[in-house]
């Protein structure tokens, strides 16, 4: 079997995921997709060291994070000076007339998972990036904040924030079921 | 800043929601796209290349090349008076009559300096820094109060 042709069956097996782990930290399927490509080009650089390596899936998991998290650093730095409040207040504000906008969510299933991904989607940038490398990639809050260089404090808040949007999207009791659909209501 | 405090069964609710969503699928035209780039790349004549990347015959000879210049620079240098004047006599005074030129705008600017009092100086600082102060909030408070209404409209 050729290179290509074991980079084709590497690619076919980590496409996916290396798509998925994008597309939660930037929520844009089209700079997801561009994330995507340029962390196969640099997995193809090292493909003779990474080939036969176990952990060639959390090596590329990890390549694709630092994109993603360099393509927003990049992004963030660019509108810094004049939209930094402005992006702020209107992703916070959109988010909530989306919620306010869309019927309530009453589904299960592929229903609720469309909803959660669209809803984590949404979230605002500062909110949604912690909250997927908390829950996605299990790091720590101290390794959150060391690597978004921001402190541990605000890393909770963001975190708890985004949880109490989406627990609200979602509009789930206590238990994790959706209102409105629990026996005898 | 509102320091909250983790919940643990909110975190423990959303957790398992989270984790319970599937892979999304990539778009068909990735694979594509990584191969094409793969092959342009490919195609690109060596010398546009990383030098690693270069083939070893050229990484040698750039190598042999590189030593060799740095090493008859530095004998140029070091072994020999090497003075402009032993080049070009006519370049060597015209370069002198020009830093001469130089060296008398730098000692009356020194002496200008001088004469002026320092609290002349900070003050000046001072308008000069309002001034850009004043022209970035400016520019800041137009950009959001009227550029991004338009945009919104």
């Amino acid at each position: 079997m050729s290179q290509l042709e074991e980079f084709e069956t590497f690619m076919m097996n980590y496409q996916n995921m290396v798509f998925t782990t994008a597309v939660r930290l930037l929520g844009n399927e089209t700079d997801a997709a561009d994330i995507s490509q340029n962390a196969f080009l640099k997995a193809f650089e090292h493909f003779e060291n990474i080939r036969t390596s176990p952990t060639a899936g959390g090596w590329l998991k990890t390549v694709t994070t630092n994109l993603c998290l360099n393509h927003l650093q990049r992004y963030r730095n660019r509108w810094r000076m004049f939209s930094e409040l402005r992006n702020e207040r209107e992703d916070e504000s959109s988010f909530e007339s989306d919620l306010a906008a869309e019927a309530p969510v009453d589904g299960l299933g592929e229903d609720e998972r469309s909803i959660l991904e669209g809803a984590l989607a949404r979230l605002p940038e500062a909110q949604r990036v912690p909250l997927v490398l908390y829950h996605f990639e299990d790091l720590s809050y101290e390794e959150i904040a060391a690597r978004l260089k921001v402190s541990v404090g605000k890393v909770k808040t963001d975190i708890h924030r985004g949880r109490d949007a989406l627990k609200n999207k979602l509009k789930l009791d206590a238990e994790g079921e959706p209102v409105g659909l629990r026996v005898g209501s | 800043m509102n320091n909250q405090q983790p919940d643990p069964s909110l975190e423990e609710l959303i957790g398992r929601k989270l984790r319970a969503l599937p892979e999304r699928k990539a778009p068909a035209s990735l694979q594509a796209n990584v191969f094409a780039a793969i092959r342009a790349r490919a195609a690109r004549p060596w010398y546009q290349r990383a030098w690693f990347q270069w083939p070893r015959h050229f990484q040698v000879l750039s190598l042999v090349a590189f030593l060799g210049f740095s090493g008859a620079l530095g004998w140029l240098i070091t072994g020999h008076e090497l003075t402009l004047a032993s080049f070009s006599p006519l370049l060597a005074e015209r370069v002198s009559s020009i830093a001469s030129e130089i060296g008398w705008f730098l000692n009356l600017m020194t002496a200008f300096v001088r004469a002026v009092p320092t609290s002349y100086w900070l003050a000046a600082v001072g308008v000069m820094a309002g001034m850009l102060f004043t022209c970035a909030g400016l520019g800041s408070a137009f950009y959001r109060l009227v550029v991004l209404d338009l945009r919104k409209d």
